[in-house]
């Protein structure tokens, strides 16, 4: 096994888990509005790990990140445009 | 590079790889309409910190990094069989498998504890959302256990080496599989 | 009959049941989707009845009640939309077409391809045992809303609803399939010279519409998932009375409703080009635009779906940017439209059958297009929707490009799929019958429409006000019966033909795409070697060549083999 892969997933796991801890300390400790801003950050950020690193998205043609990025940006789409009739009501 | 040459030269991202990614960009709106879902309808009632409360925080924990754990362990899987060291394929499809199985069996914890404290999915619509995500989430997980004890056997029989560059596919799919759970989890049970 | 190539001969079963050959695929979907064409011609039939001669019998059925009708109107969109256009302008066409004209032996995964196949079989037999089953088969409408849907009480079906929701689960999951087989295939496997802006039109389409299908349908297969589970385990996202939301679903619907149409919309237009390019001897005019126009078409596909919400209950404040997105689609269609006709010219003309349904399509779908402005400005919606005015506008579009699309391909590529040349004759009293037909169905249609008469509704003779519509309703289903019968001719002449049509050469067309250089049909692994391409698909009228035709992979500056 090529010691170099595996020392770097070895780090980038865990730097993922690093960042679950960061996630629940900070649900304990800052108030629920900057807690939930970076929860969610964090969660961008060990995705994005997870597909740059182990998914190999940062070695892949750009093909391959069109491919996903539509789809994500038409759910990105999709969340704002439910917001008018589930969150601001009348 | 003429125009006749251009096409047809290996440049091109294998098909299995390219057929794979179609596969998860077809599944990304999947789970996102049922969590862009979650996200409207608990953003426009209130009061669903109380039933939240009553999910089982450890557990998810250790969900986080059973499921976080074998993706690391998917893609040692991958760098073995791009060696062709399928013993070491064996070896780390073997763990991801036994870490899935822990995530399912956690979860199936979680849920009978759940129920036997009347929180069944016809408690209302915040329990709805939680045994629908988790349960889609799941069934996921279980599929994917089940491509990667096919792959094991393979790599344990030595028939793996034809088709090697599976194990590649299926550890897209497992570490498709986490990054859902990755928001699943600040989304149910931190927020 | 294939011959084989590489291999050892493979039995009846394997070379004509379990065949991992595209072109057998492609001919399994055609059967199936005509064959459910008919269930779906017939509740055709016994709507329109119902609906001019309200609880009399039906001849050849009997007597229609108001529960069984719901489930007929149901039943008609579910099997049209899912289970006629998407098996047949999709799969069986792209099946057939996709490989052969790019050059390939088949599709990059011809396993994966049978068992979309078998998949989709599978959605079948569920949806037709959903008929059996004690309550019948749903009936809460092909959009099938909650709370109606989501509660047994409500329309009184029990399992056919839930068999409902696993057909389409099971159809959607063959198709998601279908789609990665025709993408990695038009990405990996096209042959040497074969440019992206070297593919036919059809192909594009296709492979748009398998992208807009594969991004589009996710939301539906989750607010599927939910509805299933409000009608079996007892969950509450659709039910207000456990703090769930009805208007939820419509929108997860809707977001894959609207770029549905287009998925089975956008093969029809492209087949239309193609034939229309044949046949006119002229190439595609604005081939180029024509393609950015389908992919901005199909991205905005994706931001138009609440103008089928306008009156159910959504925030006002949407109704404004959904109606602008709306009127702006218009926009690239038009385009492709404005094309087709550009391509007709100053052309030399020829009418066969294939380039008549290809014309009809035309002409019925900027009809279509017309009803779809008034239909997606909001304050006019307000006053027609539900009404038979969106159910004509919405059969302008489709039926063109499904059915008048279809049949155009269907006469174009019948000699190279089963290597004989169908009656002409036949296929143009075809056209012209069909073509009356539909229109006296559907133009008084939108007068009905405009009059108030609303849709799904078992009975319009118990308004006092929809009794005047009475002798329209009648033209309208003695017209929809005539348009049924005319399509006996296509029966005949298909089935004729597969039987003692005559012996299709390869190039009956004179057309230049890569399917027409092999044999009709063609064998298995289609061609004897690979094609190399040297030039776009419509070089047709070419100063470069002595005839009006000039073939993708004709050698460069080569003089023109005799035969071929």
């Amino acid at each position: 096994m090529s010691d170099s892969h595996s020392r770097h997933y070895l780090m980038i796991w865990i730097w993922l888990l690093a960042l679950v801890l960061v996630s629940v300390a900070a649900a304990s400790i800052l108030p629920k509005a900057q807690a939930l801003v970076l929860i969610f950050a964090v969660a961008i950020v060990k995705a994005l790990l997870v597909a740059r690193n182990f998914m190999h998205l940062k070695n892949e043609r750009v093909i391959i990140y069109v491919i996903v990025l539509i789809p994500l940006t038409f759910v990105i789409i999709l969340l704002f445009a439910l917001f008018p009739d589930f969150v601001y009501r009348g | 590079m003429n125009a006749d040459t251009a096409t047809m030269s290996g440049a091109t991202v294998p098909p299995g790889k390219t057929g794979t990614w179609w596969f998860l960009a077809s599944e990304i709106p999947v789970f996102g309409g049922l969590i862009a879902s979650y996200i409207v309808v608990r953003l426009g009632s209130a009061g669903w910190g109380e039933a939240s409360g009553h999910l089982s925080f450890t557990l998810a924990l250790i969900n986080t990094f059973l499921l976080l754990t074998s993706s690391m362990t998917v893609v040692m899987a991958h760098a073995a069989s791009e060696e062709s060291n399928y013993r070491s394929v064996a070896k780390f499809l073997g763990l991801t498998i036994l870490l899935g199985l822990g995530f399912l069996g956690v979860k199936a914890v979680e849920y009978t504890t759940e129920i036997a404290h009347g929180f069944t999915p016809a408690s209302g619509i915040f329990w709805s959302f939680y045994y629908g995500m988790t349960g889609l989430h799941g069934l996921h997980v279980l599929a994917g256990i089940i491509v990667n004890v096919v792959l094991w056997i393979g790599a344990l029989k030595g028939s793996l080496a034809q088709n090697r560059h599976r194990v590649e596919l299926a550890g897209l799919y497992w570490h498709f599989v986490d990054i859902v759970w990755i928001f699943l989890f600040p989304l149910l049970y931190l927020a | 009959m294939s011959s084989e190539t590489s291999h050892a001969p493979l039995g009846f079963w394997r070379s004509h049941v379990f065949s991992t050959d595209h072109k057998v695929i492609a001919k399994q979907y055609l059967s199936l989707g005509l064959f459910w064409a008919l269930m779906g011609g017939a509740t055709a039939y016994l709507i329109r009845w119902q609906i001019a001669h309200p609880d009399t019998e039906a001849p050849g059925w009997g007597f229609i009640a108001p529960d069984f009708y719901n489930m007929l109107v149901t039943m008609h969109g579910t099997i049209m939309v899912f289970f006629v256009a998407m098996p047949i302008l999709l799969a069986a066409f792209g099946n057939f077409l996709i490989p052969l004209m790019i050059g390939a032996k088949d599709m990059a995964f011809p396993r994966l391809n049978m068992l979309s196949f078998w998949v989709f079989f599978l959605a079948s037999v569920v949806l037709m045992t959903s008929f059996f089953v004690p309550g019948g088969a749903a009936a809460a409408g092909w959009t099938g809303y909650p709370p109606l849907s989501a509660k047994m009480e409500y329309t009184g079906v029990g399992w056919g609803m839930n068999l409902w929701l696993l057909a389409l689960a099971l159809e959607f999951a063959s198709f998601l399939l279908g789609g990665v087989n025709f993408l990695t295939t038009a990405m990996n496997m096209r042959a040497p010279g074969l440019t992206w802006f070297r593919l036919p039109v059809v192909v594009w389409m296709q492979l748009t519409a398998a992208v807009i299908f594969m991004l589009s349908v996710g939301p539906l297969i989750a607010g599927a998932v939910m509805l299933l589970m409000d009608r079996i385990i007892g969950t509450t996202f659709f039910l207000p009375e456990g703090g769930g939301e009805p208007l939820l679903w419509q929108h997860l619907f809707w977001f894959f409703g609207h770029p549905e149409v287009y998925v089975i919309l956008l093969p029809g237009l492209g087949i239309v080009l193609d034939v229309i390019s044949v046949f006119s001897r002229k190439p595609v005019f604005a081939y180029r635009p024509i393609i950015y126009s389908t992919i901005i078409a199909g991205f905005m596909s994706f931001i138009v779906w609440a103008h089928h919400q306008f009156i159910s209950g959504i925030n006002p404040r949407l109704a404004m940017p959904f109606s602008i997105t709306t009127i702006i689609i218009s926009v690239p269609f038009a385009f492709v439209i404005f094309s087709m006709i550009a391509t007709l010219w100053r052309a030399s003309i020829t009418f066969s059958a294939a380039m008549l349904f290809a014309l009809g399509t035309l002409g019925v779908f900027i009809f279509g297009g017309i009803t779809g402005i008034f239909n997606g400005s909001a304050p006019v919606d307000i006053y027609i929707h539900d009404t038979y005015f969106v159910v004509a506008h919405f059969h302008y579009t489709l039926f063109s490009s499904v059915f008048f699309g279809g049949f155009a391909g269907l006469y174009f590529w019948f000699p190279k799929m089963f290597g004989r040349m169908m009656n002409e004759a036949l296929g143009k009293i075809h056209f012209w019958l069909t073509f009356v037909f539909f229109n006296s169905v559907f133009i008084p249609m939108h007068l009905v429409g405009l009059r108030g008469m609303m849709r799904r509704i078992a009975n319009p003779m118990q308004y006092e006000f929809l009794k005047p519509l009475e002798p329209l309703n009648q033209f309208i289903t003695l017209s929809a019966i005539l348009l049924l019968l005319s399509q006996l001719f296509f029966v005949i002449n298909f089935f004729m033909s597969l039987a003692r049509g005559k012996a299709a050469e390869r190039n009956p067309w004179q057309a230049n795409t890569l399917e027409w250089t092999t044999t009709s049909p063609p064998p298995h692994e289609n061609f004897s070697t690979t094609p190399t391409v040297h030039r776009g698909p419509y070089e047709y009228s070419s100063p470069e060549s002595a005839e009006d035709w000039l073939p993708q992979d004709q050698p460069l500056n080569a003089p023109r083999a005799a035969a071929r």
